[in-house]
């Protein structure tokens, strides 16, 4: 399998679906002529020309209205958002329109259609674009929500979202555009919600998604040294959310603890919590902990916006409390 | 079908009793049918219907403790209606797998529970994705079957909520410092006896399937918490069913649960009698004041003024057919002194002393079990005659166990009055979070030298308990004075 980065693995897969369904075509601020503020569409509109490609005005709610008009119609557009802060501007197409029609029309018309956006902190871009919105598309019913953590992912998702007949929001992380890893050849799906264990382990289940995987599993790979074996679970789909994979995995490694990018209340990790606790509950030896960013909007000075964002010290050393709660010596399971 | 909960009857009930079932399984209800009687913590009342059907079943036995808002019973059409013995106690008793295929149709709110708690999260107005159809079916099963396991141990932590309240109540008001990381946990209800017991869910379903006593157990975990690694110690120990052979021949290997009673003989020496909610609470609000620091001031105040003074009283009312007591005018009088004493009308807070700006007089009355204290309120501005009749039906309503809870809760100070059982002198023990209690000894001829010469006069016994906290000798002592020379000087009492 070739090795490549999370940024090509998305291009080339915006590039292959739209060689395969003439259906599919892209909609955003940019994305044509500038190939894309992060060049996930570069090439695409030499490749397949304005028709396909089409770069709208600063105007969200109105591009993103054409294309629920468009899919309602049949046609299956995959926007961008700049970013995914700016999709609060289209918040009541998104929210209201693309999430409803299905059900609020008795199942007439679908909405087909795709919504790409980074998001995420750890940029110095500030407050106002460095924020992780998932949980507030997460909770609406009617939408998918996708979190790839690795270019696999990125090809697998991005091709199940587009080939779905709901919409579906594909959450990128701007942190991971350059990250690299191999990612299989030919058509590569990744069924929408499934969450699979990215790192197996038997001393304690870290659930994370996204950008948060990288953070678990480095994490993962330093505790090992000390005899503590951390098994890693991969969301990778928000809603709907895979309670299965990692309440099982619960049940093995008897603790649990929760890593996301967002801030701590009322997030993924708040869900992810609850729902270990209906599907695990008798398994736990310890309360489930929460790992998460400061309830801060993110500094733009970077030690203040390092120091908000969780990382691989925080996230070690409530692994330890949770394991130092539970009296691990580090040999039971040997 | 509709669950009969406990219901809150008071602001401050947490819980209560189920003294008596009036109506049984199958039986007809109609509404406004008195279902059962309810004790809480210092009275009886009646639960009510509020729903016509047949009462399906009774959850709780006679004699249970329920917190509030707990299914006590269940109401339908009767078709419900389980002729067996409902035991919702067999906690851990069998296969859970069959328990769970056991569970009668008449429990249908469960198991639907279940299944919604199951399904919800993952249900999506679009019907289309297979995928999630897939997942959310796969979990209704597991959340479910988990649900079910912890299902037996509400009766557990059910009936020991009683402890971790009132280890919460004996601990004091200052336990609000829950951490957010919740590593303190205050989930685990306690297991059994008096102290809440802390483990963590793996240890009491290890524990559970082991056979072994949690409690027998040193919790190595945070705050003594029990975790698996201390469940797994004492199995490799030797504890629990494993071994339990063994331990049925006498090969009682080391460290067994220490913690199994004495085998209670069915004796003809020891009788236990069970203790109502309000001996419960008495002893509970009693011993908080172990460790109070009291003091005792008696006086005795030359009575015949005061018995005249009730003689009179008595003879002009006589048409209106009121008759007072001396403890009615000792709560006038008592009222009386406090409103020019305001220091000792207060209560401990704490951290502070609270001054009680109206006077509420509490009046101890024996019970068959137990002790009750209803309250005279603004006895300051009520008549003798008023509180005459007032006190006279709080004490008979006392005796029938049917005071509402404002009736005996609330007071600023008590009196205790032991006079009528020939108890010349005797201290009370302050009713908290009072300042002061005061004892009344009973009237008696004694001779007296006033002048040089020798009188016979009637005398009595006040005794004032003192929490020293709020109260210092002097300040107390100045009021027993002024009590002391009202009750001697009758008309002040009135005036």
């Amino acid at each position: 399998m070739p090795v490549i980065s999370y940024r090509e693995a998305l291009n080339s897969t915006l590039r292959s679906e739209m060689q395969r369904d003439e259906d599919v075509f892209l909609i955003g601020e940019e994305i044509g002529t500038f190939e894309g503020s992060y060049k996930i569409t570069e090439g695409l509109l030499e490749e397949f020309g304005p028709k396909r490609v089409r770069d709208t005005p600063i105007s969200e709610e109105g591009f993103t209205g054409i294309a629920i008009g468009a899919a309602m119609l049949g046609l299956r557009p995959v926007l961008e958002y700049m970013t995914l802060n700016f999709s609060l501007l289209a918040l009541d197409q998104v929210v209201n329109h693309a999430a409803k029609i299905y059900t609020m029309f008795g199942g007439q018309t679908a909405v087909p259609m795709v919504i790409r956006a980074p998001g995420g902190g750890g940029q110095q871009l500030a407050a106002t674009h460095s924020q992780n919105l998932e949980v507030w598309y997460a909770h609406v019913p009617g939408l998918k929500l996708v979190a790839p953590s690795n270019p696999a992912d990125a090809k697998g998702l991005l091709t199940a979202a587009i080939r779905d007949d709901d919409p579906v929001i594909v959450l990128e992380n701007l942190s991971l555009y350059n990250t690299k890893g191999e990612v299989p050849d030919g058509d590569h799906v990744t069924e929408i919600g499934t969450a699979t264990v990215a790192r197996q382990g038997s001393d304690i289940t870290v659930i994370s998604y996204s950008r948060g995987i990288r953070t678990a599993l480095q994490v993962a790979e330093e505790l090992e040294e000390d005899g503590v074996s951390v098994e890693v679970v991969d969301l990778r789909s928000l809603r709907p959310l895979d309670r299965r994979t990692f309440c099982e995995s619960v049940r093995r490694t008897t603790r649990a603890v929760v890593h996301e990018d967002d801030w701590l209340s009322y997030g993924i990790g708040a869900e992810v919590a609850a729902s270990v606790q209906e599907g695990a509950f008798d398994f736990l030896d310890a309360p489930v902990r929460r790992v998460a960013a400061a309830e801060v909007p993110l500094p733009y000075a970077k030690p203040l916006e390092r120091a908000a964002l969780p990382d691989t010290d925080d996230l070690r050393r409530v692994i330890r409390d949770v394991l130092d709660a539970t009296s691990f010596t580090g040999q039971e399971k040997s | 079908m509709t669950d009969i909960t406990m219901p809150r009857l008071s602001d401050t009930m947490e819980e209560g009793v189920i003294s008596h079932w009036h109506k049984q399984v199958g039986d007809e209800v109609h509404k406004g049918d008195t279902l059962a009687d309810i004790e809480t913590d210092k009275t009886t009342m009646e639960l009510e219907a509020y729903d016509a059907g047949i009462l399906e079943r009774l959850l709780v036995s006679e004699g249970d403790t329920m917190s509030v808002g707990e299914p006590i019973a269940v109401v339908g059409d009767g078709s419900g209606v389980d002729d067996g013995s409902e035991d919702q106690d067999d906690e851990g008793a069998g296969d859970e797998d069959e328990r769970t295929a056991d569970t009668p149709d008449d429990e249908p709110a469960d198991g639907d529970e279940d299944e919604r708690t199951a399904d919800t999260p993952d249900e999506e107005p679009v019907p289309d994705g297979d995928e999630e159809e897939r997942t959310a079916d796969a979990e209704s099963e597991e959340p479910a079957r988990t649900s079910d396991e912890t299902r037996p141990d509400v009766d557990e932590a059910r009936s020991d909520s009683d402890e971790v309240e009132s280890d919460e109540e004996t601990a004091g008001p200052a336990s609000d410092d829950a951490e957010p990381t919740g590593t303190e946990d205050a989930s685990s209800p306690p297991d059994d006896g008096g102290q809440p017991l802390f483990r963590s869910p793996l240890a009491r379903k290890l524990a559970r399937e082991n056979d072994i006593e949690l409690r027998s157990l040193d919790g190595s975990g945070p705050g003594g918490r029990i975790v698996r690694a201390d469940v797994e110690k004492a199995l490799e120990a030797g504890a629990g069913a494993d071994v339990g052979d063994d331990r049925a021949r006498g090969g009682a290997s080391s460290p067994a649960p220490a913690a199994v009673p004495e085998p209670a003989t069915a004796g003809e020496a020891d009788d236990e009698v069970r203790i109502n909610a309000n001996q419960r609470i008495t002893a509970e609000r009693l011993s908080q004041m172990a460790g109070v620091p009291t003091f005792h001031l008696s006086t005795t105040i030359d009575a015949d003024a005061l018995l005249a003074f009730r003689r009179e009283v008595n003879d002009r009312l006589e048409e209106v057919g009121t008759r007072i007591s001396v403890t009615d005018l000792l709560v006038r009088a008592a009222a009386v002194a406090l409103r020019s004493h305001p220091e000792v009308n207060s209560a401990w807070g704490g951290d502070k002393i609270i001054r009680r700006g109206r006077v509420h007089i509490g009046l101890a009355v024996a019970l068959e079990a137990g002790l009750i204290v209803p309250v005279v309120r603004d006895a300051d501005r009520k008549s003798v005659g008023q509180i005459a009749a007032e006190s006279g039906d709080l004490a008979t309503r006392a005796r029938e166990g049917k005071l509402e809870p404002h009736e005996y809760q609330g007071s600023t100070f008590s009196i205790s009055n032991l006079g009528m059982f020939s108890i010349g002198e005797f201290d009370a023990i302050i009713n908290p979070p009072e300042a002061a209690i005061l004892a009344v000894g009973a009237a008696g001829e004694e001779p007296v030298l006033r002048d040089g010469e020798l009188h016979s006069r009637t005398v009595m016994t006040l005794t004032l308990t003192v929490d020293h906290r709020v109260l210092n000798g002097a300040v107390a002592a100045a009021f027993l004075q002024e009590l002391q020379a009202v009750l001697e000087e009758p008309l002040r009492i009135v005036v």
